[in-house]
């Protein structure tokens, strides 16, 4: 019987998969993607156990530990270990979840490459542009010609990486369900680091293309100075207790053997990991960007897992942000990044990147829920969440796949042509939006309460204002895309269902998005076996259990904000030119919103005239200063004087004797004067 | 019979020739010559230390028979190289053997 | 200085002649005569070997040294032609040598006037106790002989110094052959 302890195994097995991928993708049958399906399946079925065995005699074996000796050097000591709480098995479950979703996806999606360029497509693979060339010269005009005309004309070819995307999965895996066992704080940044780095290798899967490259790049060096601060905080807070297991830390923490001043700053530090990985106002410029790498990966890591490590962390330490007093400071930040990206995703024009917004934007929630000191609403909104959000990315691709384009200018009508991916998306965005019953409301509801119960009614109704955007983003993404008459009538033409590899996910995902909310209710979570409702055991020590109640005044206020800004959305765009005219109306703050809010500009301007001018400055003293003066300086010193001192070897033997009977003498000196 | 002090007192004169001998030669045989002196120097001392304070075993004699033994080898040794120089260089003196230097 | 003794007396000549011999070897402007002033130090040394009971050694330093070694020297002088030298035999640092060997004797002398040798020298062999002879290094076999040194020499050498002894003649071997090599000189080479 698998036992909470033995939950190890759960990271265990995609590691595995992942060495075996790494090496062997290439000789492996169908290149390996069964292995990595079957890895992460085995991990899903795993974390049932863990799950069945936590609550059996409920709360007896939690939280569960296991842990092994990894670093000793005198005082200094490091384990090796995993905690196993509530919230943890939360995230247990989402991440098998959407993991086995996201890999079985691929298996259909990645087959090909979308969205390729003629030229990019003849890069990739000479061979079939040799093989097309049969056809005569006219092979490069017709492309350019298509090209010219429309932007699906960009063909697909065969994926030559395929394998290695099913390994790089497979490592994510392991890195991210580690990040979330972890009971220390070095082996949490340890695997902290390695989704970094599989969400640097998956963002810049298609490193043919430049775009891609710097996308990639961007996450990497954005996400990395969040890092450096999370180290920084992580390191103070060991130099004052010694020691980096979390719940010792928290435990110092909370009976304040941390000087106050001294907790704030550390604890400063260490939120700035969050705010870099979990994509928060202002490090979260990389997010939109990371959308170029290949769909599921958005789905899997940008949208359902890596992107809330940050929330998950923050959960896990709140008791310590709590004793810092900086909750205020984590839920201002994250009701500016909410309702900011919910702003912006009203503009954009890329389908994959109105879902990246969204997903900010509900990553700010998620931190403003931590902010009113609610991990239950947090930790259920990021469960319904990951659901949602996955279902919603992977129906993108599953548009992107059948159109070969992500622009939604001239999607439009897809719901007669794809019947499943139309369905499981709309249901997935009605959950985004937060309508009832549906598993969005259910976590914004919870939210909304905990904001109205601890932040105060300003709050609320920015919140409630948050929910209105939530509404009219949803419904313009939704109307764009599937409903309305298409616009382009190639595109829709030729658009078809994705293959049951690609819907079966789909439909699993859409029926979570629906009934992920209910376990929040008591009756619900007994019957499932739980010891309640969700709000009953997914908390912090020190939060108090509290049975989920229905507000009816809450549930209307949120249903009908929602309601309102899909309104406000429908009604723009019911007759075919209001949209038009409604954004030419207000130039200034359209074209504000278009370029989001000029972030990625502002921080060029910053990169480039003062970043560079202070590193001209350093890079002139490094030169001059510490280079020819230090280093050479001191080189050239000692090379002086061996030049001259190396004349004292003359090369003769009776010099050297001489030396030594010098050396006898003054021995023989030494010892009489110090005897007699 | 000879007081013992005597004896390493003409031990320390020897040592004290050959080493003045090793400083002051610059022909390579001659060094040699003065080694052996200053060799000869020890042994006497190894013997006289036996004979005068540890009579049994016979650790000093012994002693100066590999002393002599190594003496014997060096020589042999040295003389060859010796040799090798004169060859090379066309010189016995090891002041103009100087390539050791800078 | 009280003489107590002819074994004194001869020692003390020896010592005299031995002396003067070895700063004839260090000093003498002729290789050969250095190397005959050698030969004639080591035999007076031998000469008070056999004052100090060590007849043995004393023998094996006129042969080994006084014969072979001596010889060994003269055939360099002669490969060498090295009395065809060029410049002087004593080399630019002659005067700090005199002076480096003159603090070496008075150290050494030094030394040895301080050091209590009177509660580490056996009864038996201070000068005023035993008026005649050094006592023989004897000591009785198993079976109740007495034993010469050359017993004794023999007795400790293969039994309590039997490892270096073996280490010592393979050192005599490769002395040998690293000679010979080092001597034999290239193919072509005319000597």
């Amino acid at each position: 019987m698998i036992g909470v302890e033995h939950a190890w195994i759960i990271p265990a097995i995609p590691l595995g998969s992942f060495i075996i991928l790494a090496l062997l993708h290439n000789v492996l049958p169908r290149k390996g993607d069964w292995l990595g399906v079957l890895a992460i399946l085995t991990s899903f079925a795993l974390v049932w156990f863990v799950v069945a065995d936590a609550f059996t005699n409920y709360p007896d074996h939690l939280p569960g530990r296991e842990s092994l000796e990894w670093i000793e050097a005198g005082r200094f000591r490091v384990d090796l270990g995993i905690h196993v709480d509530e919230v943890a098995i939360v995230m247990l479950i989402v991440v098998t979840t959407v993991a086995l979703m996201v890999n079985i996806y691929s298996t259909g999606y990645m087959q090909e490459r979308h969205g390729l360029t003629a030229e990019e497509q003849r890069r990739l693979l000479p061979a079939t542009a040799a093989a097309h060339g049969g056809h005569g010269d006219t092979h490069g005009d017709a492309g350019h010609v298509e090209s010219s005309g429309h932007h699906e004309t960009a063909s697909a070819v065969p994926e030559p990486r395929y394998g290695w995307f099913f390994a790089v999965l497979s490592l994510f895996a392991f890195a991210m369900l580690t990040l979330v066992l972890a009971d220390n704080l070095l082996l949490m940044f340890a695997a902290w680091e390695l989704v970094g780095v599989c969400s640097f290798f998956l963002i810049g899967f298609y490193w043919e293309r430049r775009s891609a490259a710097e996308a990639a790049k961007k996450a990497f060096i954005t996400t990395r100075i969040g890092d450096v601060g999370m180290l920084i905080g992580i390191i103070m807070l060991w130099k004052a207790t010694g020691t980096f297991h979390i719940q010792t830390v928290l435990h110092a923490a909370e009976t304040g053997q941390i000087g106050h001043t001294y907790l704030v700053i550390s604890a400063l530090f260490l939120l700035m990991g969050p705010i870099g990985k979990s994509a928060q106002v202002p490090l979260h410029v990389w997010l939109p960007d990371a959308m170029e790498g290949p769909t599921p990966v958005s789905a899997l890591i940008h949208a359902a897992t890596m992107v809330v490590a940050g929330v998950y962390l923050v959960a896990r330490m709140l008791p310590l942000f709590e004793a810092a007093d900086l909750l205020r400071v984590i839920l201002t930040m994250g009701m500016i990044t909410a309702v900011f990206a919910s702003i912006v995703a009203l503009a954009q024009t890329d389908l994959k990147k109105v879902i990246a917004y969204s997903t900010l934007s509900n990553l700010g929630i998620m931190m403003v829920a931590l902010g009113a000191g609610s991990v239950t609403a947090a930790m259920f909104h990021l469960m319904t969440h990951a659901f949602f959000k996955a279902c919603l990315f992977l129906g993108a691709g599953s548009v992107i796949h059948a159109t070969h384009t992500q622009e939604m200018g001239p999607l439009g009508g897809l719901w007669k042509k794809m019947p499943i991916t139309g369905t499981t998306f709309i249901i997935a965005a009605l959950a985004n939006a937060g309508i009832i019953p549906l598993a969005g409301f259910w976590s914004k509801d919870e939210i909304l309460h905990s904001i109205d119960s601890h932040a105060g009614v300003v709050w609320f109704v920015i919140a409630l204002v948050w929910v209105v955007l939530s509404g009219m983003y949803t419904a313009r993404l939704v109307g764009y895309t599937f409903l309305g008459k298409p616009r382009d009538q190639h595109i829709y033409s030729h658009a078809h269902e994705s293959p049951f590899a690609m819907t079966l996910p789909l439909i699993i995902l859409g029926a979570l998005s629906i009934v992920a909310g209910f376990p929040i209710l008591h009756e619900v979570g007994n019957s499932l076996g739980l010891p309640g409702g969700i709000s009953e055991f997914l908390l912090t020590p020190g939060e108090h259990a509290e049975e989920f109640h229905f507000n009816v005044g809450l549930a209307t206020a949120g249903t009908l904000s929602a309601l309102l800004g899909m309104f406000i959305t429908g009604f723009l765009m019911a007759s075919p030119g209001r949209m038009a005219r409604f954004t030419a109306a207000i130039p200034g703050p359209y074209n504000l919103v278009k370029n989001k809010f000029y972030f990625d500009e502002m921080y060029q301007w910053l990169i480039d005239r003062v970043i560079l001018v202070v590193a001209y400055g350093v890079a002139w003293f490094d030169r001059h200063v510490v280079n020819d003066t230090g280093v050479d300086g001191f080189s050239s010193l000692l090379n002086y004087t061996g030049f001259r001192l190396k004349f004292a070897q003359t090369g003769k033997i009776p010099n050297y004797a001489l030396a030594i009977v010098i050396g006898v003498l003054t021995l023989a000196v030494i010892a009489f004067s110090t005897n007699s | 019979m000879i007081p013992m002090e005597h004896v390493l007192i003409l031990g320390a004169a020897l040592f004290a020739i050959g080493m003045y001998g090793v400083l002051a030669r610059r022909n390579a045989v001659l060094i040699l010559l003065s080694v052996e002196l200053m060799l000869n120097a020890v042994n006497l001392n190894l013997i006289a230390f036996n004979v005068y304070l540890r009579p049994n075993p016979a650790t000093g004699m012994v002693f100066s028979v590999f002393v002599i033994v190594i003496a014997a080898a060096e020589a042999g040794l040295a003389l060859a190289i010796i040799l090798r120089l004169f060859r090379n260089r066309r010189t016995a003196n090891v002041d103009e053997a100087d390539l050791l230097k800078w | 200085m009280q003489i107590h003794s002819t074994e004194q007396v001869v020692f003390y000549l020896l010592a005299v002649v031995a002396v003067a011999a070895a700063l004839g070897v260090v000093f003498a402007q002729d290789i050969i005569h250095s190397a005959l002033f050698l030969v004639v130090t080591l035999i007076l040394t031998a000469g008070v070997y056999v004052l100090l009971s060590a007849e043995f050694l004393s023998l094996v330093q006129v042969l080994v040294y006084g014969g072979g070694v001596s010889i060994l020297v003269m055939f360099a002088v002669m490969i060498t032609r090295v009395r065809d030298a060029r410049g002087p035999l004593d080399g630019a640092q002659k005067p700090i040598a005199i002076v480096a060997g003159l603090a070496i004797v008075t150290v050494l002398v030094l030394m040895i006037s301080r050091t209590e040798w009177q509660q580490a020298i056996p009864a038996v062999n201070r000068p005023d106790e035993s008026p005649v002879r050094v006592q023989r290094v004897i000591t009785q076999t198993d079976k109740g002989q007495l034993m010469s040194d050359t017993d004794a020499i023999g007795h400790d050498l293969f039994t309590t110094f039997a490892v270096p002894f073996e280490v010592a003649s393979l050192v005599l071997l490769v002395a040998l052959v690293g000679a010979i090599y080092l001597a034999r000189g290239e193919e072509d080479e005319v000597t």
